[in-house]
């Protein structure tokens, strides 16, 4: 079937009509217009201009000098320094740390460099600071925990279990005479910050020889990291009693089960005073090292001694209730 | 909540030039602003002198602009004037579907071949104003999709002018830089103002004599029938006055105000009426008895003009609400009598809506104020109506449409 197509009449509308006209056909009140409408196009386009730049102007102030943000913000002087730790740092020492200007306003502060400032003090370990208008500084730390005590030729250090030393500000006295020293550590070079390596291990150490051997651990003076490195052994120094080397490649739980029960048998024997060292080592029996004479000779009674302790395969460690 | 369209509506009439601010908010239209001009450079609807009317239309849409404390985003024109004619142009289309049911391309195709007819040289259609459909000779009110029949029938009541003419009023709107957006024919404009929708479908007949032009729209099944314009209007009454007592038009416009009817009402022939009656130097005396036989034949004359004009499409019978008369002459008394006697049924006075204002409650702003409720009922049926669009772009847009 084919479909017949009509060819219509085109008929014209008024809506043909061209409505534009010239300038010279338009009255006073039609130029008026024009050029009202022109004036608003230019004031826009200036508006926007001056809009764009001025946002610009004020971005790249703000950004390179922020003690022009006061002007921006019209803030008022800080008056008080707000503290949140879960540590031992008080608000004098922040005040110190911090030194604000007088009479600075908050936006006056650059928080960032305030932080840095924190952050030199390597018992902060991170810190977060913020502006609460009107005129508070709010400052949230979080600090580092001291696991040893560390003597470097200038000063007594503090040790935590990232390894980073620290001055160790309001900590009492008695408090920190409880930690171990560590030694062996090479002292900090000048200029840079001062860091015990391996501290890890003798966090772990200590950690479970305070917890499982109380009464053995109290007795602990220092933990050498001389031959951590080289031998994977911590030595521990006691107040009264023969150096105690652990592996740190082995489990510590039977180590220190095993250095227990043979400190209690010599103890029991009356021979601690005997014993220079006690090495153990997860498979091995507990070796001895006897204390040599002045003049070189082993004692008798002591040399080559090798405990050996089968009771002690499945030892079970004295625990202070 | 979309923001408004603010729409003028001008009537560029021989006596008068109107504006009036509509807020159109997509929903509800509100009048905001009047503006109101004496006419200069118009004769009988048309524009014959560029510069005058467009300094007096411009006077009054600049009044208008400052009564509605907004600016004027576009204009609904009323169109009117001798030039305009109209024509009536059927077409029929056997139903395409093997199940006679008409589809929209049905209706598409007879409404085309309806409006198509070819237009003498320089002649543009003003409106095409299309009467009910037909399905198999059953009048169809509404669109006939999907109704069954073997034959549509549609036809279209063209209304066309003179291209220079219609251009003219354009250029006039355009010359205060602002965009026409509908030409509206001035019969229809006051017509939709002062008839009611059961009229309309009653039949109706709707006289707007003006200044310079009588208009006319004849309804009948609720939409426009036949519409035209005499170019005879109140100024011809005047003029008769004036060349028969040989005054001025001033003078003989005062006369015509004040004691011109359509009918010969007075009973003492020798009743005689001062002109200006403060009997300072140079008022004169003239009989009622003559001024209102002049006014009173040539308003019979000018009815019965249309009535000729109308021929068969009038019939007492058809036009069951009568005739309504408005525009500025409309207000000459007797005129609804000399009305009702020579189309031999009903008349009575364009009465304006009761929430129209007090100010523009007169008969001559009957067009104006239909023009925007014609205008913008038209454009939201055909669903083209541009409202302001809210946010920046649309604002910078048309920041720019308007330069």
């Amino acid at each position: 079937m084919t479909e017949t197509t009509i060819e219509l009449p085109q008929t014209r509308s008024w809506r043909d009509i061209p409505q534009e006209v010239k300038s010279r056909a338009m009255s006073t009140g039609g130029k008026k217009r024009v050029a009202l409408s022109g004036l608003r196009v230019v004031t826009f386009v200036a508006i926007a201009g001056i809009t764009a730049c001025g946002a610009w102007q004020i971005a790249g102030t703000l950004r390179e000098s922020p003690t022009s943000k006061a002007t921006v913000a019209a803030s008022s002087p800080v008056k008080h320094l707000e503290l949140r730790t879960r540590g031992v740092l008080d608000p004098e020492w922040l005040r110190q740390t911090l030194a604000l200007p007088k009479n600075a306003t908050l936006m006056e502060l650059d928080l960032a460099q305030l932080r840095a400032r924190l952050l030199v003090t390597g018992q902060v370990e991170s810190a977060e600071v913020a502006r609460k208008f009107p005129d508070t500084l709010a400052v949230e730390l979080s600090e580092r925990l001291p696991v040893v005590r560390w003597h470097t030729p200038k000063e007594d250090l503090l040790v935590a279990r990232d390894g980073v030393a620290f001055a160790g500000f309001g900590y009492k006295v008695t408090e920190l005479s409880e930690l171990p020293w560590v030694e062996g550590a090479p002292p900090p070079a000048p200029g840079e910050a001062a860091k015990v390596s391996g501290m890890t291990a003798v966090t772990d150490l200590l950690a479970q020889a305070r917890y499982n051997i109380p009464s053995l651990y109290a007795r602990w003076r220092s933990v050498s990291v001389a031959r951590l490195a080289l031998d994977n052994e911590l030595i521990v120094n006691t107040q009264d009693g023969p150096n105690l080397v652990f592996s740190t490649v082995d489990p510590l739980y039977p180590q220190l089960a095993k250095i227990d029960a043979v400190w209690s048998k010599l103890e029991s024997l009356g021979r601690l005073a005997a014993a220079a060292e006690l090495h153990v080592n997860g498979d091995r029996d507990v070796v001895m090292t006897p204390v040599r004479s002045l003049n070189g000779a082993v004692p008798v009674t002591a040399a080559g001694s090798i405990f050996s302790i089968p009771s002690l395969s499945n030892p079970q460690p004295k625990r202070k209730t | 909540m979309s923001s408004p369209t603010f729409i003028a509506a001008v009537e560029i009439g021989t006596s008068k030039v109107t504006v009036l601010v509509g807020e159109y908010t997509g929903r509800e239209l509100a009048i905001i602003g009047h503006g109101e001009c004496s006419s200069r450079g118009v004769i009988k609807g048309a524009v014959v002198d560029y510069k005058a009317a467009s300094e007096c239309t411009h006077s009054a849409l600049e009044l208008a602009e400052r009564d509605a404390g907004e600016d004027i985003d576009c204009v609904f024109l009323a169109q009117t004037g001798g030039h305009l004619e109209g024509f009536y142009n059927e077409a029929t289309v056997n139903v395409k579907a093997s199940d006679n049911m008409i589809e929209a391309a049905d209706i598409r195709t007879v409404c085309d071949l309806a409006r198509a007819k070819q237009l003498p040289t320089g002649r543009m259609v003003v409106h095409h104003i299309r009467r009910p459909f037909r399905v198999d000779g059953r009048l169809v009110p509404t669109s006939p999709e999907h109704l069954v029949g073997q034959r549509l029938d549609v036809g279209y009541w063209t209304v066309h002018g003179q291209e220079q003419r219609l251009a003219d009023n354009i250029h006039v709107i355009r010359g205060f830089n602002l965009e026409v957006r509908e030409l509206v024919l001035a019969s229809l404009a006051s017509g939709h103002m002062v008839t009611t929708p059961e009229e309309r479908q009653h039949g109706v007949l709707v006289l707007d004599i003006g200044a310079g032009t009588t208009d006319y729209v004849l309804y009948r099944d609720g939409v426009p029938h036949t519409t035209g314009v005499v170019p005879v209007g109140g100024t011809h009454l005047t003029n008769d006055l004036s060349i028969g007592l040989r005054l001025t038009e001033g003078q003989a416009e005062k006369l015509k105000t004040r004691h011109g009817s359509a009918l010969v009402q007075v009973k003492d022939k020798s009743e005689k009426v001062w002109l200006d009656g403060n009997f300072a130097i140079g008022d004169r005396q003239f009989p009622r008895y003559a001024i209102e036989q002049i006014v009173a034949a040539r308003t019979w004359e000018l009815l019965e003009v249309v009535k000729k004009k109308l021929g068969g499409a009038f019939a007492p019978e058809t036009c069951a609400a009568g005739v309504v008369l408005t525009g500025g002459t409309a207000k000459l008394p007797a005129i609804v009598e000399c009305a009702g006697k020579v189309f031999g049924t009903a008349a009575h006075l364009g009465e304006t809506p009761g929430w129209v204002a007090e100010n523009l409650r007169d008969p001559g702003y009957h067009t104006a104020l239909g023009l925007l409720y014609y205008g913008v009922n038209g454009q939201a049926e055909r669903g083209v109506t541009q409202r302001r669009k809210t946010g920046f772009l649309s604002s910078v847009t048309r920041l720019f449409a308007n330069s």
